[in-house]
């Protein structure tokens, strides 16, 4: 999966996942996904850890990579897409 | 009383681990403990607390420094009052007026160290029963918090059932994901180590691989816990077995099979239901753990504990009624509401729920709803529990409520509302309805949603639900 491609479908996870009233087009990329105009608790969050983990076969070991990975669509994408290739060269 | 008992059992073996705050990595002994809980004992003697009796709300995270504000006001005869830590400053405010509290304990700008505050206490306040220890904060029926005082008598009495009933041991170790300040907490984690001195791992990230990371290093044992959380660990199936795991515990909301089988699959542990509430401590739980434990049963009653069902139909529905030496002396500083419809009621050891159940035949109980949840449908009463039960059953539901919600004066109408997984629609549910219930039982109102409105304590959030989704 390309970078753009992860983005798209972590922005359906979000907002199928989460239940979220907006298209997923209608989230910006760079914007905090979490404390920010989404409206989403630390629940949400601990939700998202593990639709991240099931979709995508990453590993996130605790809440500080959390916070670092879902900071953003964009941060998130970059997360997944090293993931995906330290495990492909391991 | 309890205090003795902490301090018999660090007589006992005061190097033995008694609280392991995996956040600061601290680990504190019985001896630790008791240290800290001799500073506690001066920050309140220097905050000038209270004169014995007085009475010293905690709003305090999860940390030693709760355990040791507890055991420091039992040792000054002062009775603590925890607060949830989700209540506002002008709530808190409140309720300590209308206690009578003397003094507020909370976290000072650090975070991390207790502060003492003052609080004016008002001229006629009502006396707390006698012998009273602890006042434990409900959100009850309505919403209102109310403060209900507990003995040390029945303190004792509640953790002497939950260690028999759920088979504990002084060996085990308890991972702590929930607040202490709720009644369940307070009685399955603080008061078996205070009591039986089983040590307390408490874990803040609750981020499922290091929730389970923590719970392996640390050998825990025990998991006394809430559905939201067996749900996320039971998901989790590459982080790793907890090997040392021998007791998983759910309460504060019903657990779907689906999510209870999940869990038992990937961690290798079958989580066992447990029912109970702020007013009488434990009520039933899992006992046998195995078999299909239908949707809605929430087991046997605990040892020492008598239930028994008020005003049976001729369906052998009533209200369930509680009987034990762990049932609080009263309601302090609250009205009574006795007379209202539908409300609980405490007295002479005896808690009169707002829960309506039946006993199946091997002597479990079966809850089918609240005393103010039998929905009227023009005439014909309707127990939300067997719609949810229907429900439920429907692959991809995680969780459900129904309600009656009013339609016009003298009729009400059916709304549910229910949290599944993304592929599950309104068709399925109204589908799997039609089939399985009479046709004035199918939900007018379905509503898909991601998860329910449940408060800080876990319970469901009432006022948000019917703010979220009104009938239309």
């Amino acid at each position: 999966m390309t970078k753009p491609e992860i983005a798209q479908r972590a922005k359906e996870l979000l907002v199928e996942g989460l239940r979220l009233e907006i298209a997923p087009g209608e989230i910006v990329e760079t914007d905090p996904i979490f404390g920010s105009g989404l409206g989403l608790d630390s629940i949400d969050a601990l939700e998202f850890v593990v639709l991240i983990e099931e979709n995508f076969g990453v590993a996130i070991p605790d809440e500080t990579v959390a916070k670092q990975a879902l900071a953003s669509i964009d941060a998130l994408a970059e997360f997944i897409l090293d993931e995906q290739r330290r495990r492909a060269t391991s | 009383m309890l205090a003795a008992r902490f301090a018999e059992l660090r007589r006992a073996r005061a190097g033995a681990l008694a609280v392991l705050d995996t956040d600061g990595g601290r680990a504190f002994t019985r001896d630790d403990l008791a240290r800290e809980v001799d500073r506690a004992g001066a920050l309140l003697d220097e905050g000038g607390a209270a004169a014995p009796g007085g009475i010293v709300a905690l709003q305090l995270a999860n940390g030693a420094a709760f355990f040791a504000i507890i055991l420091a006001c039992w040792e000054r005869d002062l009775v603590p009052m925890p607060v949830d830590h989700d209540v506002a400053a002008a709530a808190l405010e409140d309720l300590c007026r209308v206690t009578g509290a003397s003094a507020i304990v909370r976290a000072s700008a650090d975070g991390r160290t207790p502060a003492v505050r003052r609080h004016p206490v008002p001229g006629a306040l009502a006396t707390l029963p006698s012998g009273s220890a602890l006042l434990k904060v409900t959100s009850g029926t309505t919403g209102e918090p109310r403060a209900v005082a507990l003995t040390a008598v029945a303190l004792e009495a509640g953790v002497a059932q939950i260690v028999a009933t759920m088979g504990l041991e002084p060996g085990d170790r308890n991972l702590v994901t929930i607040p202490l300040a709720h009644s369940y907490a307070f009685d399955n984690v603080l008061l078996t180590l205070v009591h039986d001195g089983m040590p307390a791992i408490l874990a803040r990230d609750l981020t499922p691989r290091r929730l389970l990371a923590v719970a392996r290093e640390a050998g825990a044992t025990v998991l006394p816990t809430v559905p939201f959380v067996i749900d996320v660990l039971g998901r989790a199936t590459q982080a790793g077995a907890v090997p040392s795991l021998r007791r998983v515990i759910s309460a504060g909301a019903p657990l779907p099979a689906a999510t209870r089988e999940r869990f038992t699959a990937t961690l290798g542990v079958r989580p066992r239901t447990f029912y109970g509430a702020t007013e009488c401590g434990g009520i039933a739980f899992d006992r046998d753990g195995e078999g299909d434990l239908p949707d809605g049963c929430v087991g046997a009653a605990l040892d020492g504990v008598q239930l028994t069902l008020a005003d049976p139909d001729e369906d052998g529905i009533g209200r369930v009624c509680v009987h034990s030496a762990s049932v609080a002396a009263g309601y302090h500083a609250a009205p009574s509401r006795d007379t209202e419809p539908g409300e609980v009621e405490l007295r002479d050891g005896r808690f009169l729920t707002a829960d309506l159940g039946s006993f199946d035949a091997r002597g479990r109980l079966q809850l089918v709803g609240r005393v103010r949840e039998v929905v009227n449908l023009g005439g014909r009463k309707v127990y939300p529990l067997e719609i949810e039960r229907v429900i439920r059953g429907v692959p991809g539901v995680l969780d459900v409520v129904v309600s009656g919600v009013a339609r016009s004066s003298v009729t009400d109408a059916l709304r549910a509302v229910v949290a599944a997984e993304p592929h599950v629609s309104r068709e399925d549910i109204a589908a799997a309805c039609e089939q399985r219930l009479a046709r004035y039982k199918v939900p007018r109102s379905i509503e898909i949603v991601d998860s329910l409105p449940r408060t800080g304590r876990g319970k469901l959030d009432r006022r948000a639900l019917d703010a979220r989704y009104p009938i239309d």
